[in-house]
């Protein structure tokens, strides 16, 4: 299975820009990925405090991306902090394959994702939008320390298969990630582990790790302690993680006067009067 | 009221703005205004907890809050200000564009160029009441021969840009300040006598725009030393780069690591400047001049092409020319409200005269 590396940053002398990027990515897709850089940017104080570098899965309609967001690797000329967004990313085709590698993927990301390693970072200035080479997803994860996947664990059945899944930023939830992602029964989906409020908005994500951001306008949401609801991940390593449950889709039909389902009993309604008649 | 910056990568346009932010928070018992962070440009007042949210917010990327400097800008930013004096009397609402230095930096290079991004900074620029143009006074002090210093400092391109400003409006009315950053870097010799010889060179750097201030009797224009760090609160570490890439890039590397609390210099005199000689400006200017301005900015628009507006009509979405209108209607609004605060016209000019080395 082949993927592509991208790298949205800035070099020594040079000012930010796709350094390397991926012929399947649109200019909508960048775009968006630099938003979440931005983002990123706003909220550092949050992440610096965070432990771990946040991780992204968005399934865009023809291409799958994974991407990490880090400062402080490298500085600009003038001293300055240079951040960076790198990933890879692979074609629908391979949507279910790269899921499937995801556990592994997850437990070497930063590694995995870190484009820096083919870049000569101060004979960099002069790379801009450079397409990038086609890597095997095995090539980049050999050679990384194999983390220890746990037993595929069955999850079990949703009642409502939108509900979001809240996890901790922290090394506990990073496992807790690796782990629903590896259920046979969870598909591929969107996930957000180190994000911002701001950041959910983007995008409807399934998994959510937030980082600690003092903005965080908490959603409404039922906040159970695990064991009382039934959760999707079980695990009894940590009885005190708090596993926030809501439902997005619930919370926008809330704001909506006419919900699906008024609509359909409307529509049923008419479609009723119309076979009496 | 909109205000733009222009200055090459690492210049210090964004800390000059959260520093001077910062010296002019509300509630400084040093300064008789103040300058207020906004979510949205508007006159509404938010609530307890917002306010003091975006006052936060936008504080704690300056250097005194964060301890470090702000971030490279990715990303051209509009930031929404509201003006106060004394007691909350606010006098107007300023939008504050800080433009990605590496714009200008790369203008030449097609490869790193944004067209749009581009386009955007004319259009922020044919809008302005008054530009700031931000340049690095180490590398005024660095280099010896004028063509190394313009190329480095960005004058180069900023009097080319602004002569072609003057040549195609030589009408507007325009406020132009020559910021010189980092002025705590520079050697003693430079700073004697109120920074004598680095106004001096500013001036002779950029010289092209100095005249134009001078011979445009609509313009105004001045120079002044600042430093949002202050004296001695800076290391300076300058490293040659260890693998060039290009001669015509800066060959050195320059860390500045801060040692002490900041005692930013001149910041607040940048606001007085661009508000008092916007302001008086506008009192003189009456409404004729204003259905000539929103003209002028309409004729730019169409010059820019109308397969601007059949997109947007295609895509439902407000033409450029619309945006200009409302914009236009927004700064015809301030301009009415700014001619009841005549009284402080001469009292930011008498601040401004005390710092700012005008060009008359």
């Amino acid at each position: 299975m082949n993927v592509e590396r991208f790298v949205y940053s800035r070099t020594l002398s040079a000012d930010y820009r796709w350094i390397i990027t991926s012929s399947s990515l649109t200019s909508q897709e960048t775009q968006f990925m630099e938003r979440f850089l931005d983002l990123f940017k706003k909220y550092r104080f949050a992440y610096t405090k965070a432990p771990l570098k946040p991780l992204f899965c968005i399934h865009f309609p023809k291409t799958t991306v994974l991407f990490t967001l880090q400062s402080g690797m490298f500085k600009d000329e003038f001293g300055r902090d240079i951040y960076s967004l790198e990933g890879i990313c692979a074609g629908r085709v391979h949507r279910k394959a790269l899921w499937r590698k995801m556990p592994e993927i997850i437990g070497n990301y930063t590694a995995i994702l870190n484009a820096w390693n083919d870049i000569n970072f101060q004979k960099a200035d002069n790379l801009v939008n450079k397409p990038s080479t086609s890597y095997t997803l095995e090539d980049l994860i050999s050679g990384r320390e194999t983390p220890q996947i746990e037993n595929k664990e069955i999850l079990p059945e949703s009642s409502d298969p939108s509900d979001t899944i809240i996890l901790p930023f922290v090394e506990e939830g990073l496992k807790k990630l690796k782990k629903t992602v590896n259920s046979p029964s969870f598909s591929p989906s969107n996930f957000a582990f180190g994000c911002t409020a701001e950041m959910v908005k983007e995008k409807q994500f399934r998994i959510i790790a937030y980082v600690d951001d003092k903005n965080r306008k908490e959603p409404q949401t039922k906040t159970t302690e695990r064991g009382r609801k039934k959760s999707f991940i079980s695990d009894t390593s940590d009885s005190a993680l708090q596993i926030t449950v809501e439902n997005p889709q619930k919370v926008t039909e809330k704001k909506r006067f006419f919900t699906d389902e008024k609509w359909k009993k409307i529509v049923n309604k008419i479609r009723l009067i119309f076979l009496k008649k | 009221m909109k205000i733009t910056m222009l200055g090459y990568s690492g210049s210090g346009k964004t800390t000059l703005m959260h520093g001077m932010a910062s010296t002019l928070a509300p509630g400084n018992a040093d300064h008789d205004y103040a300058l207020i962070p906004r979510r949205k440009n508007d006159d509404e007042l938010a609530s307890f907890n917002e306010e003091v949210d975006v006052l936060v917010d936008f504080l704690e990327n300056a250097v005194e809050h964060a301890g470090s400097w702000p971030l490279g800008t990715n990303k051209t930013t509009i930031y929404p200000f509201a003006i106060e004096y004394l007691t909350n009397h606010k006098i107007t609402n300023i939008e504050w564009i800080d433009f990605r230095g590496g714009l200008l930096t790369h203008i030449f290079k097609p490869a790193h160029r944004d067209e749009k991004e581009l386009e955007a900074l004319f259009f922020h620029l044919i809008e302005s009441n008054a530009v700031v143009i931000v340049a690095d006074s180490y590398h005024l002090s660095h280099f010896t021969r004028m063509d190394e210093i313009r190329h480095f400092s960005g004058a180069k391109t900023i009097n080319m840009i602004m002569n072609r400003f003057d040549r195609v409006y030589p009408n507007r009315e325009l406020n132009v300040l020559i910021v010189l950053t980092k002025a705590d870097s520079v050697d003693a010799s430079w700073k004697e006598e109120n920074y004598q010889l680095l106004l001096d060179k500013g001036m002779e750097v950029f010289d092209p725009v100095v005249k134009l201030c001078r011979k445009n009797n609509n313009w105004n224009g001045g120079i002044l030393p600042i430093s949002v760090i202050g004296e001695q609160n800076v290391e300076r570490k300058i490293m040659p780069k260890a693998e060039l890439n290009s001669p015509m890039d800066i060959p050195f590397l320059a860390e500045d690591k801060i040692i002490g609390l900041p005692q930013p210099f001149n910041t607040e005199y940048v606001l007085y400047f661009c508000l008092g000689f916007s302001l008086l400006q506008m009192k003189n200017v009456t409404k004729e001049s204003i259905a000539d301005y929103q003209k002028t900015i309409e004729k730019a628009l169409q010059d820019a092409g109308t397969l601007n507006s059949i997109w947007s009509f295609v895509r439902g979405k407000p033409s450029a020319a619309e945006i200009a209108r409302r914009s236009s209607e927004r700064k015809k609004k301030d301009e009415e409200s700014l001619l009841q605060f005549e009284s402080h016209i001469e009292t930011l000019l008498d601040y401004t005269r005390k710092r700012v080395r005008l060009f008359v």
